[in-house]
C-alpha cells in the first residue's frame, strides 16, 4: 500500500507541478467555451439573407398595397403584369431578380394554393425560409379573403403559436438548452477520456523505454505500480475539473457579462433581460434535469462515468503500451483504444436527436461506449435506473479490464526486442 | 547469507535457467559472469523478485526472498533510467520512498553524503535531463544504495563512468563490503572481477559452467608459465620452452615444477634477478577458453 502512495503521489506531483497543467487548466475552459461561442460569435458577423421576389399573377386576389405590407428589410419585390414567359426572360436578364413567384398556377376556387417558386441558381436554406415565409404570408391573407374570414378573426388565427416542449417529470424543457449541454458534457467527456488515457500511454511506456520499470518492478508487484500510477493520472483529471469548476464559477460570469452584448436579441428560450446568457442557460438546464435528481447527485453520477471510463481506457492504453517497445508501434495498436471512444461521438448524434430510442438505450449500456454516450443522454431525462444499470455494467467491465492489464502490464513491461503474443496470453490465463 | 539452489525458468519452451546454484557469505562481493544471453539477467530478476522462478529456491539468512522483503535489496540493472523530467534530489528520495524509507532529516544527510561522495552535490536540483550519462549512472548507483540494503546487486555499474569515478565506485563497493553489505557484481569486465571479487559463477546457455574462489580457479587453470627479469645477462639455462623474451626478461613454460625451482636457485645465486614469478592464467583467459569449450560441446 506505502508504494502504491508513493508511486500515486510521484505521478500525481509530477504532473500537478508541471506548467502545462497549469496552462491547461486555465486555457482549456476558454477553448472549451469557445468552441460553444464562436459559431455564435460568427453568425452575428454573417449578412443577414435577403431577396428580390419578381411577383406576377397576384393582382387578381391582392392589391399591390396589401401585398406591400408583408414586406420586411430582407425582402423587396416587383409586381408585374407580364406573362410567364416574358417573367422568365427577366428573371434569367436581370441581377437584380432571385426568385419568380406565379401566382396563376394557384386555385383558390378548387382550394389549389400550391406555387412554384422558379430561381436562377440553387437558394441557401435562410434564403429560402425567408421568401416561403413571405409567400405563406401572402397565400394565408388570398384565403383569408376567399373565405371571407372576418378581420378580427383574421388577426386571432394569425397569432403566432409557439409551442412549449415539456415533459411529465420537469415543468419546463427545452431541447436546444438539453442539446447544447448534452454536447458540452459529452465533448468534456470526450476530451478528458482522450487526454488522460494517452497521458497513462505515455506514462508507461516512459518507464518501460528508459527501463526504469524493471528497478520499480524489484521494489514492489505491477498491481501497485500499475494502479498507482492510473489513480495518480486518475488524480490528476479530477483535480483540473474541480479546478475547471470553481474557475468557470467565478469567471464566468464576468465573462458572461463581457460577452453578453453579442447575445442582444439572439433568442434562447430565457428571460432576455437575464444577463449571464449562456451561464443561465447550462444553470437553468441543470437544473431541469431529472426532476428526482439534485445537481449534487448528477456531478457525482458524471465522476462515475469520468472516473470509471478513464480507468477502462487506462487499463486499454496500459495494455497497448507495454506491450509494444517503440512510439510508433505504440500508435499504430493506439487505434483498438481510439476506436471505441471515436464510435461514441459518432453515435452522439443519434443519441441527442432520439435520446430514448432502443438503439440509444442499448448503445448507453455498452461499457466502451456509455462513458460519453450515458452522459449526453442524461439532459434529456433518462430514467434512473437505465442510469444507474449503464453506470453499474461500466464499474464492472473496467474491474474486469484492469485486472486482466495489470497481469499483462507484467508480462508485456519486461519484454524487449519482442513483441507480446498470443503465446504469452495464453500463458497469463493457463497460469 | 544468499542461497540459491537448484533455480530452474522456463519461458514457454525455453529453458532459460538450469539448475543454478551457489551461495553467497555475508559481506563478499560475488561475480556474476557470462556472455551476453547466458541468462545473467533473468537470474538476477529471479533474485530480485521481478520474476518468478518455476522450482528451486532462493533464501536470504534462511528466509525466502519476495517481493515484501525487497527492501533488504539494492538493484542497478544494466541498462536503466530516470524520469527525465524530475530533479536529481527528488529521484533519489522517490527511489528511497519506494523502499520504504521515510523522508526525514537523516535521509537527506545520506543523500548529500553520497552526493559529495560522487562529486555531484552542487548539481542535485538539475533536473535529470540537463545532465551527462555518467553522472545519470552515478545517480542511479546513488538510489541503488541509498536505503541501506543488505544485499546490493550492481549489473556493470561501471559503464559511463570515467576512470576518477570508477575508482570511486571501486572504494565504495569495497567500503560497503566491509561494512557488511553482499554485493553481486555482474560484468564482463574481468579486471575488475579480479581486483574487487572473492568468489565468482560463471554461467552459459542458462547453466553453471565454472563456480568457485577466484585465487582456486585460477590455480586450477595454472599452465606452468613463468617470468624472470634480470639486471644484465639473460640466464642461457632455462628450462622448457621460451615463449617471449626481451632484453632483460623471459617468459617460458616447464611442466616439471621441480626443475623450475632447481633452475630459480641457480638463478639467484648466478645472476642479478630482479623479478620471478609464475604467471597464471587471467580471468580473461578463463573466461574465454571456458565459454569456447562449452559452445563447442553445445
Amino acid at each position: 500500500m506505502n508504494r502504491f502512495i508513493t508511486v500515486f503521489k510521484r505521478e500525481y506531483l509530477v504532473s500537478i507541478k508541471n506548467k502545462w497543467f497549469w496552462i491547461a487548466t486555465i486555457i482549456g475552459p476558454l477553448i472549451f467555451i469557445g468552441i460553444i461561442l464562436v459559431p455564435v460569435i460568427l453568425s452575428t458577423f454573417e449578412q443577414e439573407p435577403t431577396a428580390n421576389i419578381l411577383i406576377i399573377g397576384s393582382d387578381k386576389y391582392l392589391s399591390n398595397d396589401e401585398i406591400n405590407k408583408f414586406i420586411t428589410n430582407n425582402i423587396s419585390i416587383d409586381l408585374s403584369n407580364t406573362t410567364a414567359e416574358e417573367a422568365k426572360d427577366k428573371l434569367r436578364n436581370s441581377d437584380n431578380i432571385d426568385v419568380l413567384a406565379d401566382f396563376n398556377t394557384i386555385n383558390p376556387d378548387n382550394n389549389n394554393y400550391d406555387i412554384s417558386i422558379l430561381s436562377k441558381q440553387a437558394l441557401g436554406f435562410s434564403q429560402e425560409t425567408i421568401i416561403s415565409d413571405f409567400i405563406i404570408q401572402i397565400m394565408q391573407d388570398i384565403r383569408i379573403q376567399k373565405e371571407q374570414i372576418p378581420t378580427e378573426q383574421a388577426e386571432r388565427i394569425n397569432k403566432g403559436i409557439y409551442p412549449t416542449f415539456s415533459t411529465l417529470d420537469s415543468e419546463e424543457a427545452s431541447s436546444f438548452q438539453a442539446f447544447i449541454l448534452a454536447y458540452g458534457i459529452a465533448s468534456l467527456m470526450y476530451f478528458l477520456i482522450l487526454f488522460y488515457s494517452s497521458k497513462i500511454m505515455s506514462s508507461v511506456q516512459e518507464e518501460k523505454k528508459n527501463r526504469i520499470v524493471e528497478v520499480l518492478l524489484s521494489s514492489m508487484n505491477t498491481s501497485s505500480l500499475l494502479f498507482g500510477k492510473i489513480f495518480g493520472v486518475l488524480a490528476v483529471g479530477l483535480t483540473q475539473i474541480f479546478l475547471w469548476v470553481t474557475l468557470s464559477l467565478i469567471s464566468m460570469p464576468i465573462i458572461a457579462i463581457l460577452i453578453s452584448p453579442l447575445f442582444e436579441g439572439v433568442e434562447m428560450g430565457t428571460d432576455p433581460n437575464e444577463s449571464l446568457g449562456v451561464t443561465s442557460i447550462i444553470w437553468a438546464e441543470l437544473q431541469g434535469i431529472n426532476g428526482n435528481l439534485n445537481i449534487f447527485i448528477l456531478f457525482i453520477i458524471f465522476l462515475g462515468f469520468l472516473f470509471f471510463g478513464l480507468l477502462l481506457y487506462a487499463g486499454i492504453f496500459a495494455c497497448i503500451a507495454s506491450s509494444t517497445d517503440s512510439e510508433a508501434e505504440a500508435q499504430n495498436l493506439s487505434i483498438f483504444g481510439f476506436l471505441p471512444i471515436i464510435i461514441s461521438l459518432l453515435s452522439l448524434n443519434v443519441t441527442i436527436d432520439n435520446p430514448s430510442s432502443n438503439t440509444t438505450t442499448v448503445l448507453s449500456m455498452i461499457p466502451f461506449i456509455s462513458p460519453i454516450n450515458m452522459m449526453a443522454r442524461i439532459p434529456f431525462n433518462p430514467p434512473l435506473w437505465e442510469i444507474l444499470l449503464s453506470l453499474i455494467i461500466l464499474i464492472a467491465t473496467s474491474i474486469i479490464v484492469i485486472l486482466f492489464a495489470s497481469k499483462l502490464y507484467r508480462v508485456g513491461i519486461l519484454l524487449y526486442g519482442e513483441k507480446l503474443s498470443w503465446r504469452h496470453i495464453k500463458n497469463i490465463f493457463i497460469k | 547469507m544468499l542461497i540459491v539452489s537448484k533455480l530452474n525458468k522456463y519461458f514457454g519452451d525455453y529453458h532459460a535457467t538450469k539448475n543454478i546454484s551457489f551461495s553467497i557469505s555475508q559481506g563478499s562481493i560475488f561475480g556474476l559472469l557470462g556472455p551476453n544471453g547466458a541468462g545473467k539477467t533473468t537470474l538476477l530478476r529471479m533474485i530480485t523478485g521481478i520474476y518468478k522462478y518455476d522450482s528451486g529456491a532462493i533464501t536470504w539468512n534462511n528466509s525466502p526472498i519476495s517481493i515484501d522483503n525487497s527492501n533488504l535489496i539494492g538493484y542497478l540493472p544494466e541498462e536503466h533510467g530516470l524520469y527525465p523530467k524530475m530533479r536529481i534530489i527528488d529521484i533519489i528520495i522517490y527511489f528511497a520512498e519506494i523502499k520504504g524509507v521515510v523522508k526525514s532529516p537523516k535521509l537527506l544527510d545520506d543523500i548529500d553524503y553520497y552526493l559529495k561522495k560522487f562529486g555531484i552535490y552542487e548539481d542535485k536540483n538539475k533536473k535529470i535531463e540537463q545532465i551527462s550519462k555518467g553522472m545519470q549512472q552515478k545517480v542511479q548507483i546513488i538510489s541503488t544504495i541509498i536505503h541501506n540494503p543488505e544485499l546490493i546487486i550492481f549489473d556493470e555499474p561501471f559503464s559511463g563512468l570515467d576512470p576518477v569515478n570508477s575508482r570511486v565506485l571501486k572504494e565504495l563497493m569495497l567500503e560497503l563490503s566491509h561494512s557488511g553489505k553482499t554485493i553481486i557484481f555482474s560484468t564482463h569486465r574481468m579486471e575488475q572481477v579480479e581486483e574487487l571479487c572473492q568468489d565468482i559463477i560463471l554461467i552459459n546457455h542458462g547453466q553453471e559452467v565454472l563456480a568457485g574462489n577466484i585465487n582456486n580457479i585460477k590455480l586450477s587453470y595454472r599452465n606452468q608459465t613463468y617470468y624472470i627479469k634480470v639486471n644484465g645477462q639473460l640466464p642461457n639455462d632455462i628450462p622448457g620452452d621460451i615463449i617471449s623474451s626481451t632484453e632483460n626478461s623471459i617468459i617460458f613454460k616447464h611442466n616439471n615444477a621441480d626443475e623450475v625451482k632447481s633452475f630459480i636457485q641457480e638463478s639467484l645465486a648466478k645472476y642479478d634477478v630482479l623479478e620471478f614469478r609464475e604467471i597464471l592464467p587471467t580471468m580473461d583467459d578463463i573466461f574465454v577458453k571456458i565459454i569456447e569449450d562449452n559452445n563447442k560441446i553445445k
